[in-house]
């Protein structure tokens, strides 16, 4: 077998326009592959993000209250924490006025400092004193606010007492942690408040949203709903059989009433299954575009093959052996499966840069690029071998006879 | 010869070029009907979220109240450059406080009128048990304002606005899951504890962003409509209002009566002596200069989506199409210039420049016609996947009239142009090319 990218080359020169469109070709291919493969690639890693809580032991426990008598809605929601506190296995239980699972659309609030044009775009979480212990938030700076003994303990129902902010709103705001201790900020949506604490970045709304992990966790009451959660730990191990206890709770709620109880995992998040049902969907995409992009190609080789036929029997004739034929063809979609490569590349870093302002925090995913470049390399050679093999079998006759 | 018969003249003759490699011909359909298909359904999720697959009565007009800028400004000045930022700055700016719905619902103009507030509520149909769905609490006219479209049934009567009469409308997806046999007209279901009759079972589902509620970051659409006057005896709690400044206190009231913004308010005014009165009305009310009243049209232009992760991927089916564009090119040159010595025989005997060039351009569009028309067929399994995978709201995507069209009529206009070059490319054969035949 010998390689002799003469011809290839007097060929690929001959028809300068076929090889231009041929590159530009496989630069499109190449270059929506690999940005759809990004794409999947960062809906994957957003969808499964975690949410920084220590989420193994947690149930939620949702419901929505009917009703126009506000008090009695309260009074039916505080009499739910009150149960969830008093269920074996329970080590803590904290309402909070939304979760990891929520999957509605809801605004962001505004951060502030009172007198600063400083500001920060977050989300407020409405919840008492016992979150530090039912969601496992340790201090970075500061002290977190201790559970209230007494008839207060859980009414909550005063004005804001004291917020927890995690590290990003801290920084945003007062430039670290140790500084936002004591300070005060506002919101369009919660009056001014003192930060007690500054605790990790952790995620309470769909991580797809900017500053998904900038939180405030705000102490005290929170804006009467007909809908409230409770997120209840268990102890380690035990989360499943306390999910069950609770079910058996809450069953005879009232018919009037919905009350939804479930292990608390992100994994069951609708933003998990956006994530990864986007990622699934983008890659297939891909592999549509790849498999779209080759059968183009193999229409068109095999023309090539089909046209070149007494052309390949006189090289046969002349000596060239199956084995030539077939590498011939080879290397000439090599060639510009290779100059279309780098095109497309090219197109793939221009598309990055545009990405990277809509996809937030887009990194270069290397490994789905080479994925791309290797699938696209394969199918671009299975596409050329079928008509390079039948071109092969053309027998050295066929340069005797006329056109 | 006539121009329609030179066109029939070269259809045959192209028809017979393709006809001379039948397998190649099916391959390049196949491969440029797939390629569309990714385009086309890029184009209908691009339609439906920017609210183009909605035809609605381009004299509906809302109006924007002009308040000092507060602190939601940050997302109106940030929106240009922020996807999650720009649905705030919208809202924040076409939505009403509860007591300027009020004021506006209370026009005197002789006009159709829609104030509509969501709300989560909980139902609970003849069987199965009590489920969260979101409310809109709206009067009667906001069904055909809208054009929404009955299944069943049809909406309440304009008395029943004022509440108390235990009239509901539910929309599409809520009707199939009370009532899968589709007799939900006529009987009941429990909301808020209460018994609503069953008036009307709306035929569709809604619109992703129709302007009555934008939804674009995702969510649910109206599971059933309330009048109106329910919305206070039910004591509802609007969804997510937009905040400008912290409610004097934590309950409803209290929201009532703040400056936080949930009432979304269209107006159907079908002259312009209905917009000027509308306008001597709202002068009265709100004071000169203190509003914007907005057609449709002009709203749309002011409230355009803002770019996202789907804008994005709609250009990124441009290149998908683009790259169709350049297969087809490639095929056709690559096919022309190995038959450069037939071409030349064609010239020497006396074909012009302009048949060659016709006939290669026609060849092109019959490549690319059926594919063209196969893509939006095509579609269907990708939108499919696209349902059931990626479900971020449950309006699910369909083929829409608009969308089979864009999906449709532009590859063929991309095919039209991009056929050109090698059209005009073999066209330039010399007819001394049929000397190199062999």
């Amino acid at each position: 077998m010998r390689l002799d990218v003469g011809p290839v080359l007097r060929t690929l020169a001959r028809q300068p326009a076929v090889f231009t469109t041929l590159v530009l070709e496989v630069a499109a291919g190449v270059a929506s592959l690999t940005a759809l493969l990004l794409a999947a690639s960062w809906y994957g890693v957003i969808g499964a993000k975690p949410t920084s809580f220590d989420e193994q032991n947690l149930a939620l426990v949702s419901s929505y209250t009917p009703g126009a008598d506000e008090d009695a809605v309260a009074a039916e929601q505080r009499a739910d924490l009150a149960r969830v506190r008093a269920t074996p296995g329970v080590e803590a239980a904290t309402s909070v006025d939304t979760s990891v699972l929520d999957d509605r659309w809801t605004y962001p609030a505004l951060f502030r400092a009172p007198g600063s044009r400083r500001h920060q775009i977050g989300w407020p979480v409405h919840t008492d004193d016992e979150a530090p212990r039912a969601l496992r938030l340790a201090p970075i700076a500061g002290v977190m606010p201790e559970p209230r003994v007494g008839a207060g303990r859980s009414d909550d129902s005063g004005p804001v007492r004291s917020a927890v902010v995690s590290i990003c709103v801290a920084k945003a705001l007062f430039g670290s942690a140790p500084a936002a201790i004591g300070q005060t900020i506002v919101s369009d949506q919660t009056a001014p408040v003192r930060v007690s604490a500054v605790v990790a970045n952790v995620t309470m709304r769909v991580p797809f949203m900017p500053n998904a992990g900038c939180v405030a966790f705000l102490f005290g009451g929170a804006p009467r709903d007909h809908e409230a959660r409770i997120l209840a730990r268990a102890a380690p191990g035990q989360r499943d059989a306390l999910v069950a206890r609770l079910a058996d709770v809450f069953a005879g709620a009232a018919p009037r009433r919905w009350v939804d109880v479930r292990a608390l995992d992100s994994d069951d998040s609708q933003h998990h299954r956006v994530g990864h049902g986007l990622a699934t969907f983008l890659s297939l995409f891909g592999a549509l575009v790849g498999v779209i992009a080759q059968l183009g190609a193999l229409a068109a080789t095999s023309f090539l093959v089909a046209q070149r036929r007494r052309q390949i029997g006189i090289r046969r004739a002349l000596g060239a052996t199956k084995a030539d034929i077939v590498t011939y063809f080879l290397v000439e979609n090599a060639f510009t499966m290779f100059a279309g490569s780098i095109v497309g590349l090219v197109g793939t870093a221009g598309l990055y840069v545009v990405m990277r302002s809509y996809f937030n925090g887009l990194a270069v995913d290397v490994a789905a690029i080479v994925l791309g470049l290797v699938l696209f390399w394969i199918a671009a050679l299975a596409a050329t071998l079928v008509p390079a093999l039948r071109a092969a079998r053309v027998p050295p006759g066929v340069a005797s006879r006329s056109p | 010869m006539t121009s329609m018969s030179l066109l029939g003249y070269h259809v045959r003759l192209a028809v017979r070029s393709l006809r001379r490699d039948p397998g190649v011909a099916l391959v390049m359909w196949l491969s440029l009907a797939l390629g569309n298909s990714v385009w086309a359904l890029a184009a209908a999720e691009q339609l439906r979220f920017d609210g183009r697959d909605v035809s609605l009565s381009p004299t509906l007009h809302q109006v924007e109240v002009l308040r000092p800028r507060d602190a939601n400004a940050v997302f109106e000045d940030g929106a240009a450059g922020n996807p999650y930022l720009a649905p705030v700055a919208i809202h924040a700016r076409t939505m009403h406080t509860y007591a300027e719905g009020q004021a506006l619902a209370s026009s005197g103009v002789p006009a159709r009128q829609s104030t509509g507030i969501r709300a989560e509520v909980v139902v609970r149909g003849p069987e199965g048990g009590a489920e969260a769905r979101v409310a809109r609490f709206t009067n009667a006219a906001f069904f055909g304002m809208f054009d929404r479209t009955f299944a069943a049934g049809g909406p309440w009567a304009a008395r029943d606005d004022a509440g108390g009469t235990g009239v509901v409308v539910l929309g599409f997806a809520t009707g199939r899951k009370l009532f899968p046999r589709g007799d939900g007209v006529g009987r009941a279901v429990t909301i808020e504890g209460r018994r609503y009759h069953v008036v009307g079972v709306l035929a569709d589902y809604q619109p992703l962003n129709a302007p009555w509620q934008l939804l674009i970051w995702g969510g649910f659409e109206d599971a059933l409509f309330l009048p109106l006057g329910d919305f206070d005896p039910l004591g509802a709690w609007p969804e997510e209002p937009i905040y400008r400044t912290p409610p004097d206190g934590l309950d409803r009231a209290a929201l009532l009566r703040s400056d936080a913004l949930f009432v979304m308010s269209w107006v159907d005014l079908p002259t312009p002596a209905h917009v000027e009165a509308y306008r001597s009305d709202l002068d009265r009310r709100l004071g000169p200069g203190r509003y914007v009243l907005r057609s449709l049209d002009q709203w749309r232009r002011a409230f355009p989506m803002p770019a996202t992760q789907l804008s994005f991927f709609s250009f990124l089916a441009v290149v998908v199409l683009v790259g169709g564009v350049f297969t087809l090119a490639r095929f056709l040159l690559t096919k022309g210039l190995t038959r450069a010595p037939e071409l030349g025989v064609y010239r020497a005997l006396g074909a012009p420049r302009a048949a060659i060039f016709a006939r290669t351009w026609v060849e092109g569009m019959l490549l690319a016609t059926p594919a063209a028309l196969l893509g939006p067929l095509f579609q269907l399994p990708t939108a499919f996947a696209f349902n059931h995978l990626v479900k971020f709201v449950d309006m699910p995507l369909e083929l829409s009239r608009l969308g089979v069209l864009v999906g449709a009529l532009v590859p063929l206009g991309a095919a039209a142009i991009g056929t050109l070059y090698p059209a005009w490319r073999l066209s330039r054969t010399r007819p001394t090319r049929y000397l190199g035949m062999g």
